[in-house]
């Protein structure tokens, strides 16, 4: 027995240990504790000094930046900037890599010790406001908002609220060989592919089967996803006869052995051994396909798809990578402010020309000559005006598995002329679908 | 038929059979085109005067005649004076014809796209005719006899065959980390130009990825997950299998099952734990995670110590030692085998795992380990760029295991065969 | 343990037996060893009640109403017109709460044994005492944690590590699958709460897309279990049987050859043969170019030719790890079995089906069902090879032809973060393997009769 005693003892020091590990931890829905755990050593200068200047000379404020790896160093300029600009901050910063596409995923993990100013794709605002995470805008919104372009701010807009401010457009539009195809060509899809361009070389690339792609297909003849607005979570119009058009518009690209489905980077591979005349992608490819192009390279908006005799402009996603301040920060309206400075003019500019020709999104920088200038940022900025707002209601998370789901089955032929229909109810089906009623009416 | 000692008498009197058999298959149709026809060896033999003009058809077409003319003076010699030279050389024409089949399965389209038999479409493997597969199963059976005449094991035969198909992936990744051509697919098998590059701008350039730093991190935290992962088994199975104390079966048995939960959905769970010892975004934190739970993995171990012998822990105790001394003095240094095998094993988890690390160490890039590295380099962003560096990263992660394993593999394979000898 | 020595060292048994001295150590932690001399010891027993009352006071309490409730209180954000931006107040986070709940409970299960274990300490006190005989003091209780009480010295560590790293998590992640913490109940902005039973019922039995979608995975998890684990297990078992034929020479060249694809991380060959299997992928270059095909195989593109293709990669990572595991085991099968078997003129087939697989079957039954539990498990292969594609519109929430439950769960946590659903699939999996593991390993002789084989 006193075996069983020592065993009692260790493991009650494991609770013991485990408890006061767990005390951190509980302490994370305390407003206190929150910002207690968010720079520690800094905030507890700041309280002290606040104190003591009596709180209307310079406050110390810390915050904590996330941006992708390419952007570190040009934000930690923009924020020495924006310390200059507010001599009424005493400011630290803590400019951090995030990937853009991860940001939600980790605010979501924990957001207590998540950047107070961080970059993500607006079609997450929905979900980020569902969970709490994100403070709305609303220091000098209303200059924002005549800042920036209409299609920008709507895409950061959730009700009334402004929940961003947008950088650069995170979308897709096409780069081709201008040896291939003139300007005139690469406005319609149809006479692309009617083009011949000899044996060994596809005319065009695009990702059916992925759900940031798939949608510029349906939402050209009209359809829509979410309602009107995007904000009726049991509205779809895409397995109407419109959607079924559309589909089978899809249908007969992905089958022309002239299309080739890209994935894992197939695309850019085709096109650097010359065998692919145009790809979609966004502005991350810019530099390379300038490579495989050389001097051919080129630029453009999406063409059209023509339907019944009727030419439907491709429309894909309005989505922007934007600035959002996080909902536990400490100082939310320093953290407003730097959001704001980050996505302003100077810096949309600065970031324009220091990353990868980062695409602006500020009506009077897209009219800059440098900005016009550069092919693939004027074809992004071009296509905005023809891309649809992401729908705003949380359901869209619902959206993306049976989208991708329908573009692989009409890739991997499993989805036919005569299973089109069907499918295609299918994937509404699904797009509606919420655990909670099951996802069935029937 | 005279006796040859230390050959197999069997096998040596199927030789010249499949030998003739070879001969006959060799006048059959080997392609099958259609619309032009069959292709056989005697047709090819009665065209032949139709292409005095070509060289290469006359060369063909002559070591076809020496091909035919040797292989029934093989026959003949095998039949009528059967030797160990004799088997030697029959040994050399099946090998020959064993690697040409193979050869032509491989190059068949190219030459006969190449030559005047041209057809829509192009040639497909198809077309090869019976008698082409015929020949090839021959000739793999004629390899087998004449190794079985021989007293040598066909064993051989299965090893390089396999051998080829488990070294290609590795062989391409290789080649790929020395490509110069960068993006993911290539139309074609083997690089246009070869170059260190990758090696050098994934080590030196530090921008995106801070590789040189990563792997640092990366071997440290291996070292001394696996130096606790084994101090944390040992002490449990040692525990288990010599002592017996009240719990003991039920605690082998709740902690058996414990790993058998998926832990995605506890990742959650562990970050808060690690941030509520303050702990989270550090290395010791993923040392932890690696290692904390080792104790679960006992059942190895334990298996080895359980067939150590109980005399000598005994002896050991009437000397006056005392269990510690036991397990410090006798039973580790009797479990070598066993040591290695655990030291293997957890040294290796850190080098492949990107999720949970990901969730531990979130946005301190700094700490990051290799395996995110790696994983991220094939974002939809990533991939055109950094493909042929992300095979270069992944051949320098494996050249550490990978010498490890070759000079530790005898250990491995005692210390497993130890623990299961019941 | 026998039952009545048990009784002996009941609760009741002690307290029924015990002095005030004892009984005082109940309420006071500790007393009856301070007062008979062993200080320390007493002391860490004071300690541990002191430390934990205050913990419950400062948290304890809390975190148990907390995770009773989940949360009442609701974020909200208010609009101060003073400062022109919003407030927020802070509401509770339910997984905090939960998290917290299940760390106290632990602590308070710890507590109680403490709490057992003061007991027994202050009755063995008495004991002796009452028997005159020394009671030993710290040096000595330290000298035996090295001797006969080694294993707690040697346990507390491993157990230690297990308890806040796998049990802890475990029991929190258990206890989500009663909760509705799905999609729509994220916190912090949103608090869930306790459902009891409905998430299974709905996983399960429900009429919809759910439960069709689980059933049909589950279906395939088994089916690739199965077949990964057997295709591995003869193929490394023939591969080891090759390598150690007599006539085989320079074995260690060839088990080197086969453990360098060991050594590469298997995530990397799978990324590598992933893109390698894709449809402009090296195999269908290489084939087309070869003239074996007119258009690519759709490796991982079609249902089935994804789950058989899956199996075969499979293959190329098991067979070598496989063979190292066998080649150990077959060098022990006594040679004289061979040896009759010879005189009795088996050829080889009949001696490796009447000896070699039934001595290796009986030996290495664990490793099979281990390996069959990994392989439920087996993440990797199915997600990094083919992210358990093609896709279909046939399954409900992201899950893929050749999803397994384990990818499907990580589908549900990281993409549609379905946490309670994800939980009970996980219990799922769990009671699937740990029935069928501890059913196998209480048979084996190595459980049964763990002193026999020396």
């Amino acid at each position: 027995m006193m075996k069983k005693k020592v065993l009692a003892l260790t493991m009650a020091l494991a609770m013991t240990t485990a408890a006061l590990a767990g005390c951190g931890s509980n302490n994370g829905n305390d407003a206190k504790a929150n910002s207690d755990a968010k720079a520690n050593s800094d905030d507890k200068e700041n309280k002290a000094s606040t104190e003591k200047d009596g709180g209307d000379e310079t406050t110390d404020v810390a915050l904590k930046v996330w941006t992708p790896e390419e952007e570190q160093d040009v934000t930690k300029e923009m924020c020495d900037m924006f310390a200059e600009k507010h001599p009424e901050y005493n400011l630290t910063f803590d400019v951090s890599v995030m990937g853009v596409d991860d940001s939600i995923d980790a605010m979501k993990k924990d957001n207590t010790v998540a950047a107070d100013v961080f970059l993500y794709p607006s079609g997450g605002i929905a979900e980020l406001v569902e969970a709490g995470l994100i403070y709305p805008i609303t220091v000098d919104a209303d200059a924002v908002k005549s800042l920036h372009g209409e299609g920008a701010v709507k895409a950061c807009t959730l009700g009334d609220e402004l929940y961003g401010i947008p950088v650069t457009p995170n979308s897709w539009f096409m780069y081709y060989d201008s040896s291939k195809y003139t300007e005139d060509d690469v406005k319609s899809l149809d006479t692309m592919m009617a083009k011949d361009l000899g044996d060994d070389m596809y005319n065009f690339s695009c990702t059916i089967s992925n759900s940031w792609y798939i949608e510029a297909f349906f939402y050209a003849n009209g359809g829509t996803l979410y309602g009107e607005n995007g904000d009726d979570p049991t509205a779809c119009s895409w397995n109407d006869e419109n959607g079924l058009k559309a589909a089978q518009y899809v249908l007969n690209l992905a089958n022309n052995p002239k299309y080739v489905e890209d994935s894992d980077g197939l695309a850019g591979s085709l096109a650097s051994e010359s065998k692919l005349a145009a790809f979609c992608s966004g502005t991350w490819s810019a530099e390379s396909a300038q490579e495989y192009y050389g001097e051919n390279y080129a630029a453009c908006k999406l063409p059209t798809i023509n339907i019944d005799g009727t030419d439907y402009q491709l429309s894909n996603f309005a989505d922007y990578k934007a600035y959002g301040v996080n909902s536990a920060t400490a100082q939310p309206k320093a953290a407003q402010e730097l959001a704001e400075w980050l996505g302003g003019e100077e810096c949309q500019l600065l970031r324009f020309q220091k990353v990868n020709s980062t695409a602006p999104t500020i009506p009077a920088l897209t009219e800059n000559a440098d900005v016009a200038a550069n092919k693939a940022v004027a074809a992004l900025v071009l296509q905005t005006n023809y891309s649809t707002p992401n729908p705003t209601t949380s359901q869209l998370n619902a959206y993306w598995d049976p989208a991708a789901a329908f573009g692989a089955g009409i890739i991997n032929k499993d989805i036919t002329e005569t299973n089109l229909q069907e499918s295609l109810d299918a994937m509404v089906e699904g797009f509606l679908a919420t655990v909670a009623t099951g996802d069935t009416e029937e | 038929m005279r006796r040859i000692m230390g050959l197999n008498e069997k096998a040596l009197k199927r030789l010249p059979v499949i030998n003739l058999l070879m001969m006959l298959v060799l006048l059959f149709p080997f392609v099958d085109l259609p619309g032009t026809g069959k292709l056989s060896g005697y047709r090819f033999l009665a065209s032949m005067y139709r292409y005095w003009d070509h060289g290469l058809p006359i060369v063909i077409g002559v070591i076809y005649l020496v091909l035919l003319i040797a292989m029934a003076a093989l026959v003949v010699l095998l039949w009528r004076f059967p030797s160990r030279a004799a088997v030697r050389v029959s040994f050399g024409v099946y090998l020959f014809h064993a690697v040409a089949a193979v050869v032509a399965l491989f190059t068949g389209k190219m030459f006969m796209d190449a030559s005047s038999f041209v057809i829509d479409g192009g040639f497909l493997v198809k077309y090869f005719g019976a008698a082409y597969w015929l020949y090839l199963i021959l000739a793999f059976v004629g390899l087998a006899q004449s190794m079985r005449t021989m007293k040598i094991d066909t064993g051989y035969i299965v090893l390089v065959i396999m051998i080829v198909i488990w070294l290609f992936p590795i062989a391409w990744l290789i080649m790929i980390s020395f490509r110069e051509e960068s993006g993911s697919y290539t139309a074609y098998f083997f690089p246009k130009t070869f170059t260190v590059k990758n090696y050098v701008k994934l080590l030196t350039d530090t921008s995106r990825f801070q590789f040189g730093q990563w792997f640092m991190n990366t071997l440290l935290v291996a070292v001394c997950s696996c130096v606790i992962s084994t101090f944390l088994v040992l002490s449990t199975s040692y525990t288990l299998s010599r002592i017996r104390f009240a719990a003991r079966k039920p605690l082998m048995n709740v902690m058996l099952v414990l790993g058998m939960f998926p832990g995605f959905m506890s990742m959650i769970a562990v970050y808060y734990i690690l941030k509520g010892m303050g702990l989270s975004q550090t290395l010791v934190a993923l040392v932890m995670v690696y290692s904390a739970s080792a104790g679960m993995g006992y059942y190895i171990s334990k298996g080895f110590f359980d067939t150590i012998p109980r005399a000598l822990d005994e002896a050991a105790i009437i000397d006056g030692a005392t269990r510690f001394q036991i397990f410090t003095r006798i039973t580790i240094p009797l479990s070598k085998p066993i040591i290695i095998y655990t030291v293997l094993m957890s040294f290796i988890g850190p080098w492949a795992d990107f999720i949970y690390a990901k969730v531990i160490l979130g946005d301190d890039v700094e700490h990051y380990t290799v395996a995110i590295g790696l994983y991220t380099m094939l974002s939809r962003e990533n991939i055109e760029t950094w493909y042929t560096r992300f095979a270069a990263g992944a051949v320098l992660v494996s050249i550490p295991i990978c010498i490890l394993f070759i000079c530790l593999q005898r250990y491995y394979v005692e210390g497993l065969a130890g623990s299961v000898k019941g | 343990m026998n039952k009545s020595k048990e009784k002996k060292n009941s609760v009741v048994h002690i307290l029924r037996e015990s002095d005030t001295k004892t009984r005082l150590s109940c309420l006071i932690m500790g007393f009856s060893d301070m007062a008979r001399g062993r200080l320390v010891r007493g002391f860490i027993y004071l300690l541990f009640e002191v430390a934990f009352i205050a913990f419950m006071i400062v948290k304890g309490g809390a975190n148990l109403a907390n995770f009773i409730t989940l949360g009442t209180n609701q974020q909200g954000m208010v609009f101060n017109e003073e400062t022109g931006i919003y407030d927020v107040s802070l509401g509770d986070n339910s997984m905090l709460m939960l998290l917290g709940g299940v760390v106290t409970l632990f602590v308070i299960a710890g507590f109680i044994m403490v709490w057992l274990s003061n007991l027994y300490s202050a009755f063995e006190a008495q004991r002796l005492k009452e028997k005159g005989a020394v009671i030993p003091g710290v040096i000595e209780d330290i000298k035996s944690l090295f001797d006969s009480k080694i294993h707690k010295l040697l346990l507390t560590l491993p157990l230690l590590g297990i308890v806040i790293f796998t049990v802890v998590p475990l029991a929190y992640m258990i206890l989500m699958a009663f909760t509705n913490y799905d999609m729509e109940h994220q916190p912090p902005g949103n608090l869930f709460d306790w459902v009891g039973f409905g998430t299974f019922v709905k996983l399960f039995t429900s009429n919809n897309g759910m439960s069709y979608t689980f059933w049909h995975v589950l279906g395939w998890t088994l089916v690739w279990a199965v077949f990964s684990t057997f295709t591995c297990y003869f193929g490394g078992m023939i591969l080891a049987i090759i390598i150690n034929r007599k006539g085989i020479k320079g074995k260690g060249f060839w088990r080197t050859m086969f453990v360098i694809t060991i050594a590469v991380p298997s995530f990397v060959t799978l990324m590598i043969v992933r893109v390698m299997l894709a449809k402009s992928g090296a195999i269908n270059v290489l084939l087309e170019d070869l003239g074996f095909i007119t258009s690519p195989l759709p490796f991982l593109t079609e249902g089935t030719w994804a789950k058989v293709t899956i199996i075969i990669v499979n293959m190329w990572i098991g067979i070598p790890v496989t063979m190292l595991i066998t080649t150990g085991i077959l060098t022990n099968i006594p040679s004289d079995l061979y040896e009759s078997a010879a005189i009795d003129g088996a050829n080889k087939f009949q001696t490796f089906v009447k000896i070699t697989l039934p001595y290796m079957l009986f030996v290495t039954t664990p490793y099979l069902v281990t390996n069959f539990i990994s392989n439920i498990n087996n993440f990797n292969a199915i997600y990094l090879l083919n992210d358990g594609g093609p896709a279909t519109l046939d399954y409900f929430k992201g899950a893929g032809k050749t999803d397994i439950l384990v990818t499907w769960l990580y589908k549900l946590t990281m993409d549609s973060r379905d946490y309670c659903y994800a939980s009970a699939i996980g219990i799922v999996i769990f009671i699937m393997s740990a029935v069928l593991s501890l059913i196998v390993y209480r048979n084996t002789g190595a459980y049964k009769n763990e002193e026999g084989f020396q």
